[in-house]
């Protein structure tokens, strides 16, 4: 690669426009290496806010750094309080883990079913549908946690009215559309010589898809994972209304649990005067940023082993001596391994005719089909839940009209307005940031320590609790950069959420370009840029476009980031990016807190009305794509 | 769209102030009842707790800060200012970076402590019982085992009652524990003791409901909750220390009733007159009362006469 480039600067020396070109190309790279670095930035300033809220909890008297790691019981309020962080660890990882373990078969199997097996129209309607799940604020999730399904917990297996199970099932379906998208995404733009040799070769489609494809798209599908274990981590309001609000240290699912999440919002956004127990909130995220950064690291290892099994082995680079390295490898081998005795075992090994290779794949598609299927009737349960409840509400008066402390006077333009504007905003800033990191780490950097680290710190943004932004935001936007409480900070607070979104899936969609490709363009005497924007940027259209969808998507239905931020109630809209503003899940989220039970239709109106907006979004990037797919021909 | 609504407001606005309001959610509902009714200001109100709200008036980026709870020398403290200047009726006897926090109680907010519509044997307790049933001083764990309710039947005591973050759980337990939140604090909250009795939710809403759905449920929340929906839960009648005076919860009743808490709003000294804040006080103070009782809290006058005006007198 180097030296083609080389080539290509001798050769061009003697182009009058060489300086211009040298200078543009440079100044692109400089631009785009600047976008990817502000992760950094805004790592530093998250660390820095927690620190700084952590210092006086780690300096108080009442606190031990040893009971703060060992210790079992969290009781942070009272004469004789308690800090061991184990109960709040324990209730994360149950349901962050739990979430997990039954979000990411079913995803990666609807994934495969789209991109493998399902026709184009079945694709066209179920991708959207399934993204419209990421958009459904997450208030919503939790009511329907506490309400619909915690009651079957309790019924039939005796579980206590607040407790853990209902969060895991629901949040399973949370992680879904992040997990489907970007695997489906990644799985589909494996390319098809890939397959088609497979095929060729007399493998069965099953075979091609479990064998070939997937691997194939591992580091895509991986991606998608962590991306929703960081979700699963960073959610609170599900946890909060579902789960309890009691530290307990247990792995029993039917049990009320509190996780690190829900301790930081229940004392951020509470009337507890500053202390220990406030601060305490700020060692729980600091914890909560280095084990999602632990997370990180370890996965991003097993990308580079998953990667370099797949190629060949001449390229194998010697051998990472690290523990953890080996530890995987050892446990890959033992899992491996483990898995084919069972196999082996509970099947007497007949002739692989090809009768039973395409009973397996018949199986196979059956499996997957239904993970989709089980998505959809979740949603379609949900969205009849949501609109039963919230059609009454609507009216045009409804959309027209300004917020009220009566009811049937209530109306959300001004909370439209400014959610409209808070999305253009946040649009304006995640997508060229996102994008052009995303440019940056996959066309241009070198894999250095540097851009290793920059990857795992942009994966990490994903997992910081949203509440955490919202103080993040408070201390550096508002009062730092003194933006005030305005459109600004809360679009700047939104682009840094989802700017993790954004730039992984780009960075899948770029991987996915052939390197025939740029190698192709390169050779005819582009420049790394041209190359990058004439011929992999227009391919990669499609999957950029997932993950700003996806970003906004899970920008328009965040309340805790801007719960410091934006109002409730205003006579006005704003009208200069330095203005208050109301924002629609604020709104909801004020509502379905009301003792007017009015209000709760209204919240459900306005939810429908958050729903419709995500359509609009969804279609028109389902136009965009099928239009760069159609001339995609490779 | 853009430039035709946004150029049409500010036609509209071009002498109307604006203010920023924010703080404990318990006010927020009547804090929007005001900005609403008062047509003199454009004024945006949000929520976030008290102790956002006291922040943010300290830090100079709210004009009004909602606090249910008083101002602490930690709120001080917190801004970088000596916590010493925090007086315990929640005033300050110095300004902190340039903010004289003035404390004015606007309404009060009554304690509504309910079970469940099948209950019958609790319809009336007194503090001592509410001593056995809510703190891990000896607590009771069986309805009957509570002293004088012995023909209650023997079912497990459940409750559903805010976390220990809110400021309504801070104001239940430093009525009913001896000495609250002092060295010699007498007991501590059955939440605290851990006997996973104490069910806590951030959401009034989701206490109402479990309060409905379990049977032998008890809990308490804002009077309000209540009052929008009487029919899924139960009040009780409830007695000072070990009295038999039982007291209904209502909104007329305050000023027998033994749990009421102020609502505060905290403003940046006294507000000097033809000050659209002055104003505004004023107005919350007087018209503004009326619409109190709608949003479910109590009007200044039903509690103390004498709060309302010597805060007038202010003005």
């Amino acid at each position: 690669m180097i030296k083609k480039k080389k080539i290509s600067k001798s050769a061009n020396e003697r182009n009058p426009f060489f300086l211009k070109f040298n200078f543009k190309e440079k100044s692109i790279v400089l631009l785009l290496f600047s976008s990817a670095s502000i992760a950094i930035v805004v790592s530093i300033a998250i660390i820095y806010t927690l620190l700084e809220g952590s210092y006086s909890f780690f300096t108080d008297p009442a606190v031990n750094f040893f009971d703060f790691i060992f210790g079992t019981r969290w009781i942070p309020s009272g004469n004789n309080p308690s800090f061991g962080i184990l109960p709040l660890l324990s209730g994360t990882i149950l349901i962050a883990g739990g979430a997990l373990l039954i979000g990411a078969p079913i995803g990666i199997g609807s994934a495969l079913y789209l991109s493998q097996f399902a026709s184009k129209r079945i694709r066209s309607i179920v991708k959207p549908i399934i993204e419209v799940l990421a958009g459904i604020p997450s208030i919503v999730y939790g009511f329907f946690a506490l309400i619909i399904i915690s009651p079957i917990f309790r019924d039939l297996f005796g579980a206590s009215y607040f407790n853990a199970a209902s969060a895991i099932v629901v949040m399973s379906i949370m992680v879904l559309p992040i997990i489907v998208s970007i695997s489906d995404d990644s799985m589909k733009a494996v390319p098809n010589h890939l397959k088609e040799s497979s095929l060729a070769l007399g493998a069965t489609k099953w075979e091609t898809s479990t064998k070939v494809v997937m691997p194939a798209a591992s580091s895509g599908i991986i991606a998608s994972i962590l991306l929703g274990l960081a979700r699963a981590l960073g959610e609170t309001m599900v946890v909060t209304l579902a789960a309890g609000s009691v530290a307990n240290l247990t792995f029993n699912p039917l049990n009320e649990v509190q996780t690190m999440t829900a301790y930081i919002a229940q004392v951020a956004t509470g009337d507890i005067p500053p202390g220990v127990a406030v601060s305490a909130a700020f060692a729980v995220g600091l914890v909560l940023f280095l084990i999602t950064y632990a997370i990180n690291t370890i996965a991003s290892k097993v990308v580079i082993r998953i990667k370099s099994g797949s190629k060949s082995k001449i390229k194998k680079r010697k051998r990472d001596k690290k523990i953890i390295y080996n530890f995987i490898l050892i446990f890959n081998k033992v899992l491996t391994s483990l898995f084919k005795k069972f196999l082996s075992t509970i099947k007497i090994r007949k002739k692989l005719t090809l009768e039973i290779r395409y009973r397996k794949q018949r199986r196979g598609k059956i499996i997957v089909s239904l993970c989709l299927i089980f998505a959809i009737i979740f949603l379609i349960y949900l969205l009849t839940n949501i609109i039963t409840k919230g059609i009454d509400g609507l009216s045009i008066q409804f959309l027209t009209s300004f917020p009220s402390y009566k009811p049937d006077l209530a109306g959300i333009f001004p909370v439209l307005i400014g959610s409209i504007y808070l999305m253009l905003l946040t649009m304006l800033f995640a997508a060229p940031l996102g994008v052009g990191a995303a440019i940056y780490l996959n066309e241009f950097a070198r894999d250095s320590r540097y851009t290793r680290f920059l990857r795992r710190i942009i994966q990490n943004l994903a997992g910081v609790p949203s509440i955490v932004f919202g103080l993040m935001g408070l201390t550096i936007f508002v009062r730092v950069l003194n933006f005030g409480p305005s459109l600004l900070s809360g679009s700047l607070i939104l682009t840094i959420m989802v700017l993790p979104i954004v730039v992984v899936a780009t960075e899948e969609a770029l991987k996915s370009i052939p390197k025939s490709f740029r190698d192709g363009a390169l050779g005819i005497g582009s420049t790394r840029w041209q190359t990058v924007r004439h011929h992999v940027l227009p391919n990669a259209t499609p999957g950029i476009m997932t993950g700003i969808i996806l970003s906004l998507s899970r920008a328009i239905g965040e309340t805790a980031p801007i719960l410091f931020i934006g109002a409730v109630f205003a006579k006005t809209i704003p009208s200069s990016i330095f203005d208050g503003f109301l924002a629609l899940p604020l709104t909801i989220f004020y509502w379905t807190r009301h003792p007017k039970l009015e209000f709760q239709t209204l919240a459900a109106s306005t939810i429908i009305i958050v729903l419709l907006i995500l359509f609009i979004m969804n279609i028109t990037a389902i136009i965009i794509r099928q239009r760069a797919q159609s001339r995609r021909n490779w | 769209m853009f430039s035709l609504f946004t150029g049409c407001v500010e036609n509209n606005n071009v002498s109307i102030p604006k203010l920023i309001q924010t703080g404990s959610s318990t006010v927020l509902p009547l804090a929007i009842a005001w900005a609403e009714e008062y047509d003199r200001a454009d004024i945006s109100v949000s929520g976030g707790g008290s102790s956002h709200g006291l922040n943010s008036l300290l830090n100079g980026e709210a004009d009004l800060g909602d606090a249910s709870r008083l101002m602490k020398g930690s709120d001080y403290e917190k801004v970088g200012c000596n916590p010493d200047l925090v007086n315990s009726d929640g005033t300050a006897s110095a300004a902190c970076n340039g903010v004289l926090p003035t404390k004015w109680i606007v309404a009060y907010d009554v304690l509504a402590v309910v079970v469940n519509n099948n209950n019958d044997f609790a319809t009336q307790l007194n503090y001592n019982q509410l001593y056995e049933i809510f703190t891990d001083d000896n607590p009771a764990e069986y309805w009957n085992e509570v002293t004088g309710l012995e023909d209650a039947p023997r079912e497990k005591i459940e409750i559903y009652a805010p976390d220990e973050a809110s400021g309504t759980y801070d104001f239940f337990f430093e009525e009913i524990i001896p000495s609250w939140g002092k060295d010699d604090q007498q007991a501590q909250t059955r939440l605290e003791g851990g006997d996973g009795v104490y069910h806590p939710s951030a959401d009034d809403n989701v206490i109402l409901n479990a309060i409905k759905d379990n049977e032998y449920a008890i809990g308490y929340f804002g009077f309000a909750y209540y009052k929008e929906n009487p029919s899924l839960v139960k009040t009780v009648w409830i007695a000072d220390g070990s009295g038999t005076d039982y007291e209904e919860p209502s909104l007329s009743n305050v000023a027998n009733y033994p749990m009421a808490r102020p609502l505060h709003i905290y403003t940046d000294g006294i507000p000097e007159e033809n000050n659209v804040i002055n104003e505004y006080l004023y107005y919350i103070l007087t018209d503004g009362q009326d619409i109190v009782p709608d949003v479910g809290y109590v009007r200044l006058s039903l509690v103390d006469e004498n709060i309302l005006t010597d805060q007038l007198n202010k003005l």
